[in-house]
């Protein structure tokens, strides 16, 4: 250990060279990444039906009062959401597969979705399902998903603490989406029962600028801390006797984040309706892009994942004359992604 | 530099729910600058002796000392410089090169938000150069053999430059020229002055590395001393409760047994 200690003082000069020319490897792919998710926001701002199927050219933009409000009120919104939700359930995904050393895992997991699904179908059976009746009954639900699974997990009796959570988060879910198919049994079939439907397919057509501001506080703080606890995500993927000697208060720091990845799904959810795939799917892409060190590692997945839901929304709102369900589409391509991904030649996740 | 860094003072430890104690009123001093190697059956209390060591498990009775302090009152961070553990097993889904795989060890050194700096990495480096696994930094933790996968696992513990470094039974599934190459690493480490508290089911591996070797068996020390005085029939009978043989030939000890 004397070996090692002494060599702070004295840094070798090609290990230096080699270690900033890494470092500059990955900040350049960052930057490239953070490039193109501004060339395809711009792109699609532009993408749409109105006045033809394809780009508006600027001019129209200048002359057709309706096209720039079209632009402005309804697709930068819808746009900026898609970017949000993309991040933050890539992220959620990136933190939730590192917690729990399972690269299959995501924040369906712990009961979150489908508690938040419970909440925002309840809250359509029972008030009527105004927008931000079921914005905030999906938080509460989605965040008491967590609680509850953790409590659960806490008293099951076999098992490691991440097994554990695994466990009671699987039950959670299920007892939740009974709930669930329980209250579509229940609801009306004509007035109810279409916007619960809709809600659990998942989509921003209704987005306004009203319930991205309403998100934006909660995603914005979930994702900073997240950002800033980066590097700590790799050790909280050590086993458990490894990362105590290692003199990290791992459980207390893995609730953390956890927590943080849940309020930021939550959030996301509650103005999107349920969109599967993402949070498994892009944490793969990331890993393989940028190597399995969460410090470039999420970066990567926030990046990807606002680029891959802008693209899965344009193809839901220009494909067609009438609107593809996003959460059906992000299932699609998230499903045939990670197919492709798991049977390629070398997994490497 | 007859100094001792670990003490345990009558240890008494009872896992949650189990019938008997794990340890039962243990005395043991490691001291600093030495080798000590516990010897003893399966389920004679050694790795419950290293979790009590790193402070994963607290006694329910009797003290223990690190460096004259009780254990007990050093915060979890400051027990990750001082002590460092190298694990029997370790698993990791994820393919970090080697490089970050031992720049975890320099977490005792951060707060939750730092991350490595410069000096870190080079400290990291270091540690793998030690043992000898720099040509391959660039490498996946996933395509290392197990002896290679053991050795980045004592690199990490190097890295984090603590006073005290714990293994538990290191080369128990290594094969004959991976175990030799740990040996080799582990001895270089000794001629650094590292501190070494360590298990193991291997007399040869004992014989090479240890000065000083603790004899257990139901969860108290049965005695100890130095190698050659725990080097006996009578004794290592005793602990593993069937006739042991110690031969000595060109310098080497073996062991055979009925």
């Amino acid at each position: 250990m004397n070996v090692a200690r002494s060599a702070g003082s004295q840094p070798n000069i090609s290990a230096a060279a080699a270690k900033s020319a890494s470092r500059t490897r990955s900040r350049r792919r960052l930057l490239g990444l953070t490039i193109l998710l501004l060339v395809v926001f711009a792109l699609s701002l532009f993408l749409g039906r109105y006045p033809q199927v394809g780009l508006i050219t600027p001019a129209q933009l200048a002359e057709d009062p309706l096209a720039q409000r079209l632009v402005f009120n309804l697709r930068l919104p819808r746009l900026i959401a898609s970017v949000l939700i993309g991040m933050s359930l890539a992220g959620a995904g990136m933190v939730m597969q590192m917690v729990f050393a399972n690269p299959l895992v995501e924040p369906g997991f712990l009961g979150v979705s489908q508690a938040a699904a419970f909440g925002a179908a309840l809250t359509i059976l029972t008030m009527g399902g105004a927008g931000w009746q079921v914005q905030i009954s999906a938080v509460i639900f989605g965040l008491a998903g967590l609680c509850l699974s953790y409590l659960l997990a806490r008293r099951v009796r076999y098992g490691g603490w991440v097994l554990r959570l695994l466990l009671a988060g699987i039950a959670v879910s299920a007892l939740f989406s009974s709930g669930v198919g329980l209250i579509k049994y229940l609801a009306d079939p004509l007035r109810q029962l279409p916007d619960i439907t809709f809600w659990l397919l998942g989509g921003l057509w209704s987005i306004t600028w009203q319930a991205v501001l309403s998100v934006l506080p909660l995603i914005s703080l979930g994702l900073l801390v997240l950002w800033l606890m980066r590097w700590r995500l790799n050790l909280l993927a050590l086993d458990d006797e490894v990362v105590f000697s290692l003199g990290v208060a791992a459980n207390r720091e893995r609730l953390l984040v956890l927590f943080m990845a849940v309020a930021v799904t939550a959030a996301s959810i509650s103005i999107s309706g349920l969109i599967g795939w993402v949070g498994l799917l892009v944490p793969q892409l990331a890993r393989r892009f940028s190597g399995a060190d969460a410090r470039d590692g999420l970066p990567t997945a926030f990046l990807l994942g606002g680029i891959f839901m802008m693209i899965c929304d344009n193809l839901a709102r220009t494909i067609s004359a009438g609107e593809i369900p996003l959460g059906v589409l992000t299932s699609l391509l998230g499903a045939l992604g990670f197919l492709i991904l798991m049977t390629r030649r070398t997994l490497k996740v | 530099m007859n100094e001792a860094i670990l003490r345990f003072e009558n240890v008494v430890y009872r896992y949650p729910d189990a019938a008997q104690q794990a340890l039962q009123g243990l005395n043991l001093t490691v001291q600093r600058g030495r080798v000590t190697a516990i010897l003893g059956p399966n389920g004679a209390g050694k790795t419950t002796l290293l979790r009590l060591a790193y402070g994963r498990f607290q006694p329910q009775s009797g003290q223990i000392w690190l460096e004259g302090r009780p254990l007990a009152d050093y915060s979890r961070q400051e027990l990750g410089r001082k002590v460092a553990l190298v694990p029997q097993r370790e698993t990791n889904p994820f393919s970090y090169t080697l490089l970050e795989y031992v720049l975890l060890g320099r977490a005792p050194h951060l707060s939750p938000l730092e991350m490595p700096s410069a000096a870190d990495i080079e400290i990291a480096r270091k540690a793998l150069e030690t043992v000898g696994l720099l040509p391959l930094v660039e490498r996946t933790v996933q395509s290392l053999s197990g002896g290679e996968f053991q050795l980045l696992l004592v690199a990490r513990a190097l890295a984090q430059q603590a006073d005290l470094l714990l293994l538990d039974e290191p080369t128990s599934h290594l094969d004959l020229s991976n175990k030799k190459r740990l040996v080799a690493c582990l001895q270089n480490l000794v001629v650094g002055g590292t501190t070494i508290l360590f298990t193991s089911h291997e007399p040869e591996v004992v014989a090479a590395l240890a000065d000083h070797v603790v004899l257990m068996r139901g969860g108290q020390v049965l005695s100890s001393g130095t190698l050659d005085e725990m080097w006996d029939d009578g004794r290592l009978s005793e602990v593993y409760g069937i006739p042991v043989q110690v031969h000595r030939f060109d310098g080497h000890r073996y062991l055979t047994w009925a």
